[in-house]
């Protein structure tokens, strides 16, 4: 055939397994590579969750004494976001997204696998700085002047410069996937029939774009600061303390959404399928990810309510005002199982519980979007249930979704259905028992980012609750472990299209072949594989009148 | 296909039931945590908390709607059989209502919330009360009666401009006062890091942001003692960054003036004669300039602390060295640039610990021999 | 199931390798646009800093330490001038290659090259006669803010002289045509891309203040 001559890998002499895996530039290993390192970082973040929580658990010093616990959870909100969920949002894209848009590979394969190799390395230099002297302690926000030289060590610097590089892996890939998806389509993809999840990836790319090199200015400033005396950040020496939060929060808004984006874009691909329906309202949902992306570069300073330094109506409306397209997206998936033929797999049951989840975190951003009550919770637990909400509820949900959905295409192998389940139920659990009290912690008054609180402070109970709850999640992701390794050492389940799904990444085989298409089928809706299978006859027009691309 | 067995997802259920039991119990097992703020003291507190509750019961609503709809849609279409549904590609009147209504319902809270903003941040022209509040690493020193330049100065050190100026030492944060029904103007200034002013039965904070000075007017209406912590990451001793604020009315407040202004004249007790003298001193946070120092058995000692810190202030605390276990000196404060002599009574033989006990990490051995 | 490429209707295998690459821009060069993108927001990051800190000094401004002034080196109108003309100039080179007249291009980048690299030599002098009137990256506010901006603008100036370099050796063993420019094309969209941050620079730094 014709077609092996596109693939980058048939290689005419025997190489080593490891060899391959270190020099590839084919996107799919590069996706799994990812995938497989984020997961690593997430137990590492994970355990430096669950020593937080251990030491919480009661009043006075357990085991992290206050400048460990100050390191623990910087490190552990530096990981999560940017060595857990970034990486792994942007695996699955790198893996799924040439194959939905029916391409052979990434637009540019080698920047590609660049983007890839920067990411452990980076890591380890933002690790490394546990055995020079101590992790950064500012918090994952690393507000001026508590990051400044003067009062935060070596590790800070470590901290800069990971993420600087981080970021440069960031911007790389958020240029070759939107390379890709612009140049790469297949004859008949046109945008407003590329799967959600593509479009998602897209505007996440934009704002990555858009977004990290301002946090890049930023970590550069900061770097002057404390090694060349710069005075930036510095208002001994003339600078603006605030101007860094500006910085940070500029980028740190999108940045949300950058985590969250791809999430909705896994749930709006499972959903569809185990509910045997289209997705309901995919143009709204196109609209809604545009303006949630445009709109979430003019919300930065709800997290600057309580500085007394920024405009607080604008912030406040443009913050309520986000919650109308994800609302849009909320409803259009309840609408997408209303009237399906429902099946409960692990990934439904995860894109389930992400809808239950997500929600709760949503509508407490919407009490923070009010100032007057951000004034009362700004820097309490609540946020931090908010933020969990979202992201562990919502990011994270989505991600194990997508790794019981996608690891039959990867491997060939499904994953066990009997663990997955147990997997989800423990976690749905462990997570809404970790999570909601923080909310009740937060009213009450319990700061964030203390290492220690009176015992006569009235917070022990839900501590212990939420402690109980984190552990519960820690068994959850061991279920999940298991489940990974023995399915791995197992035979192959799975068929090329085990979910009877409806994207091209379904109409290969599993796992697709180096050049990933021997033949597409033809593409006349957003759901290609669909309309082979049942023939169009009958539901003819697949998208609904007045979708204006029809041939 | 794979399909649940029927025993798995009866469990599901099961674990579901109990950890919404489990979840509520927490709930109401609290001792003072539940879904409302605790009862808001001041006048704007008040507000605020109407405002939650109006937001918290529309959240609610929307909250019960939508889980509502899912756990519908999840038992009542799970699958029955192999027949395709209708492919219902969407519904414009439908998506126009879910887009229309939560916009409506977010404009409203919206304009309900700048309505309280309006009343919770204004400013009173002639408050009755300033009190200038500076936060340190780690530790709040509170100025009464400091000069008008605080208004914009950004780098102050209340003390002898003041009437009086309050410390707390170690965890135990200095104890405010302030007069009910009046309106209360809080300046809040930073000598470092950023840290945040928090009384939670106040419903509010405000950072205390280094290079600028902030303030807020408050009119406290219930006497009580309330506790307030910093709420800003400000290092390794932000856990511990507490104060204390006590509501009464005014004529118990302006006693309370009274005896703290005559509280400050009063000179410290001059040094016993004869005693034996230890030199201190101070340049950061980091540590004391030595880290161990001796000292004869059974004379009184004279710790003469310099603090060349230029930016926060220090003290020198004996651990372990009254006869009930108790701490010796440590107050007052030495300021950013002061040198204070602190007089220790006669120690026994043994090793003790010195420590400032506002940066805890401070420490150095004392022999006594 | 049975496996659904054995249904497969379309068979496109040559369109696979490049979807709709024929059309529209050529992969590359949207990637150096998009990549332009990024380093526009980066400036615009630096940029932002300036003004915000700018707007807070009001008249007060350079803040300088005390004695010290900052005096503008009459040098950078000519360097402005030269930096502007220069994007003419590759332009023209561009112009050319798209025509086949590869010497044209030659000649064009030659030419742009020295010009980026007297912009340099500009900036060199520019930050030695800074320092002798004692303005640094450290020190004041206005240091760290003129230092790091037109520092990193010239680290990418810098940049474009390499890239520039690198098209002119592939450019005289003749690698360029009519029709397969594309690394041209990329290195001259970079090369305005720089020009115009230095206009944003020369007028916020030197003109306005
Ligand atoms: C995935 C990440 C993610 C997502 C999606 C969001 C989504 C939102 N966030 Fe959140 N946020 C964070 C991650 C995220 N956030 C993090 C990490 C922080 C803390 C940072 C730190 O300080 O460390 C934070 C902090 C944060 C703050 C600052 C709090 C403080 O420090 O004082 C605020 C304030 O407004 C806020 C608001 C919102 C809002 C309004 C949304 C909205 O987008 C939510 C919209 C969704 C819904 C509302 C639910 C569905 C909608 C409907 C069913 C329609 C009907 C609803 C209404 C009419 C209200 N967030
Ligand atoms: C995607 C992001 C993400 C995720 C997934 C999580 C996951 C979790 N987080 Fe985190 N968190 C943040 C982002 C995230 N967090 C951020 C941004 C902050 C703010 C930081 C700051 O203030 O600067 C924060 C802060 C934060 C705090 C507040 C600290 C403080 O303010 O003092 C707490 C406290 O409970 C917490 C808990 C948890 C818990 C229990 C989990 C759990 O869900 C974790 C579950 C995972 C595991 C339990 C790992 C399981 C692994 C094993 C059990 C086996 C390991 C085996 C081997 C290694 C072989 N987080
Ligand atoms: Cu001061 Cu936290
Ligand atoms: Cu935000």
């Amino acid at each position: 055939m014709a077609t092996t001559a596109l693939s980058p890998r048939v290689g005419a002499y025997p190489r080593s397994r490891v060899y391959e895996w270190l020099t590839t530039t084919d996107h799919k290993k590069i996706g799994i590579m990812y995938i497989t390192s984020a997961y690593l970082f997430f137990l590492v973040g994970g355990l430096m969750a669950l020593a937080i929580r251990t030491e919480l658990a009661a009043p006075g010093t357990q085991f992290l004494n206050p400048d460990i616990y100050n390191q623990a959870f910087t490190m552990h909100g530096t990981t999560m976001i940017f060595f857990f969920v970034m990486p792994m949002l942007a695996g699955f894209a790198n893996y799924i997204v040439p194959l939905q848009i029916g391409a052979a590979d990434m637009a540019f394969p080698r920047i590609n696998a660049l983007s890839f190799w920067i990411i452990p390395f980076s890591g380890l230099l933002l690790f490394s700085s546990f055995a020079l002297g101590g992790a950064a302690a500012g918090g994952w926000t690393s507000y001026t002047p508590l990051s400044e030289a003067k009062y935060a060590g070596t590790g800070q610097d470590l901290w800069l410069a990971g993420l600087l590089l981080n970021g440069v892996s960031s911007i790389l890939g958020a240029i070759n996937l939107l390379a890709t998806i612009f140049k790469l389509r297949a004859p008949g993809m046109t945008m407003l029939r590329l799967p959600i999840f593509v479009w998602t990836v897209l505007v996440t790319s934009v704002l990555l774009i858009f977004a990290v090199p301002v946090l890049a200015s930023g970590l550069v400033m900061l770097f002057i600061d404390r090694n060349y005396g710069g005075a930036f950040f510095d208002p001994a020496a003339g600078g603006d303390t605030v101007l860094w939060q500006h910085v940070f929060w500029f980028f740190g808004h999108p940045e949300v959404y950058i985590l969250i984006l791809p999430a909705f874009g896994i749930i709006s691909e499972v959903l569809p399928v185990f509910s045997r329906k289209p997705l309901f309202g995919y143009k709204a949902f196109v609209l809604a990810t545009v303006s949630i992306g445009v709109l979430g570069f003019g919300v930065w300073a709800h997290h600057m309510f309580t500085t007394g330094a920024v405009f607080l109506p604008f912030f406040s409306i443009t913050t309520f005002l986000i919650s109308v397209p994800t609302g849009v997206k909320m409803f259009n998936w309840i609408a997408t199982m209303w009237r399906g033929k429902l099946r409960f797999t692990t990934a439904m049951l995860f894109a389930v519980g992400f809808l239950a989840s997500f929600l709760i975190g949503g509508l407490d951003g919407a009490f923070s979007a009010s100032t007057p009550i951000d004034f009362a919770l700004q820097d309490t637990y609540w946020i931090v249930s908010h933020l969990h909400y979202v992201l562990f509820g919502g990011s994270a949900f989505a991600i194990m979704a997508a790794t019981y959905y996608w690891f039959p295409k990867m491997t060939g192998r499904f994953l066990d259905e009997r663990l997955g389940k147990v997997h989800f139920a423990i976690m749905f659990v462990g997570t809404h028992l970790t999570f909601f009290p923080m909310h009740l912690l937060g009213i009450s008054g319990m700061p964030r980012r203390i290492q220690d609180y009176a015992p006569n402070a009235g917070w022990q109970d839900l501590n212990v609750l939420a402690t109980f709850g984190s552990y519960l999640i820690g068994f959850a992701i061991l279920v999940l472990l298991w489940n990974i390794f023995a399915t791995l050492r197992g035979p192959r389940t799975a068929g090329d299209d085990p979910w009877d799904a409806n994207t091209l990444e379904w109409a290969t085989t599993s796992p697709p072949p180096a050049y990933n298409f021997d033949r597409l089928p033809e593409i006349r809706s957003e759901r290609p594989l669909f309309d082979l299978k049942h023939g169009g006859a009958g539901h003819a027009p697949a998208l609904p009148s007045g979708e204006g691309s029809q041939p | 296909m794979i399909r649940a067995p029927h025993r798995a997802r009866q469990s599901l259920k099961v674990v579901a039931a109990a950890s919404l039991v489990a979840l509520l119990a927490g709930a109401c097992q609290a001792d003072s945590a539940g879904i409302f703020p605790p009862s808001p003291v001041t006048e704007q507190g008040v507000l605020t908390q109407d405002l939650y509750r109006f937001v918290f019961a529309i959240a609610t609503a929307i909250f019960l709607l939508v889980e509502g709809l899912i756990v519908w849609a999840v038992l009542r279409y799970r699958r029955r059989d192999d027949r395709l549904p209708v492919q219902t590609h969407g519904n414009l009147i439908a998506e126009a209502a879910w887009t229309v209504i939560p916009a409506l319902i977010v404009i409203v809270l919206f304009v309900m919330s700048m309505q309280a903003q309006g009343k919770i941040e204004a400013k009173s022209a002639a408050p009755d009360v300033v009190v200038d509040v500076v936060g340190f690493q780690w530790q709040w020193t509170i100025g009464y009666g400091c000069p008008d330049s605080y208004d914009s100065a950004t780098n102050v050190q209340p003390g002898q401009d003041c009437d009086f100026a309050l410390t707390g030492a170690g965890k135990q944060g200095p104890d405010l006062h302030v007069p009910t029904g009046q309106t209360i103007r809080f300046r809040l200034h930073s000598a470092d890091v950023i840290h945040a002013f928090y009384v939670p039965r106040f419903l509010y904070k405000k950072d205390v942001i280094p290079g600028r000075v902030n303030s807020f007017d408050v009119v406290v209406e219930q006497p009580g003692t309330y506790a307030g912590q910093c709420a800003e990451l400000c290092g390794i001793g932000h856990a511990g960054m507490f104060l204390s604020l006590t509501a009464e009315d005014r004529g118990a407040y302006d006693a309370w003036y009274a005896a703290q202004v005559e509280g400050a004249k009063q000179t410290p007790a001059p040094t016993q004669a004869g005693a034996f003298t230890i030199n201190l001193s101070a340049t950061t946070a980091a540590g004391f300039d030595q880290t161990a120092v001796s000292a004869p058995a059974d004379t009184p000692l004279a710790i003469v602390f310099q603090n060349k810190d230029q930016t926060v202030q220090h003290n020198v605390t004996v651990l372990n060295a009254g006869p009930d276990g108790g701490s010796a000196a440590g107050q007052p404060n030495a300021q950013p640039g002061q040198t204070v002599t602190y007089a220790v009574p006669p120690l026994k033989a043994g090793t003790y610990t010195y420590i400032c006990s506002i940066h805890p990490n401070m420490t150095g051995t004392l022999t006594v021999q | 199931m049975t496996a659904t490429t054995d249904v497969l209707t379309a068979d496109h295998p040559a369109e696979l390798a490049q979807g709709h690459g024929d059309r529209g821009i050529n992969t590359a060069l949207l990637g150096m646009l998009l990549f332009i993108s990024s380093e526009i927001m980066f400036f615009a990051g630096l940029f932002a800093a300036y003004f915000s800190v700018r707007a807070r000094y009001g008249s007060h401004w350079p803040a300088l330490p005390e004695g010290v002034e900052f005096n503008i080196n009459p040098l950078v109108i000519v360097a402005t001038l030269i930096l502007l003309s220069s994007s003419g100039v590759i332009q023209w080179g561009l112009g050319r290659i798209r025509k086949g007249d590869r010497r044209g291009l030659n000649r064009a980048f030659a030419l742009t090259m020295l010009m980026g690299l007297a912009f340099l030599a500009f900036q060199a002098t520019d930050y030695v006669l800074l320092a002798n009137e004692g303005i640094s990256l450290n020190g004041s506010i206005f240091g760290s803010l003129f230092f790091t901006m037109t520092g990193f603008h010239g680290a990418h100036v810098l940049g474009g002289v390499i890239g520039i370099g690198i098209i002119l050796s592939r450019g005289m063993t003749g690698q360029f045509s009519a029709r397969n420019h594309v690394a041209v094309e990329a290195v001259s969209a970079y090369w305005h891309f720089v020009d115009v941050v230095w206009i944003f620079l020369f007028l916020t730094l030197y003109v306005l203040r």
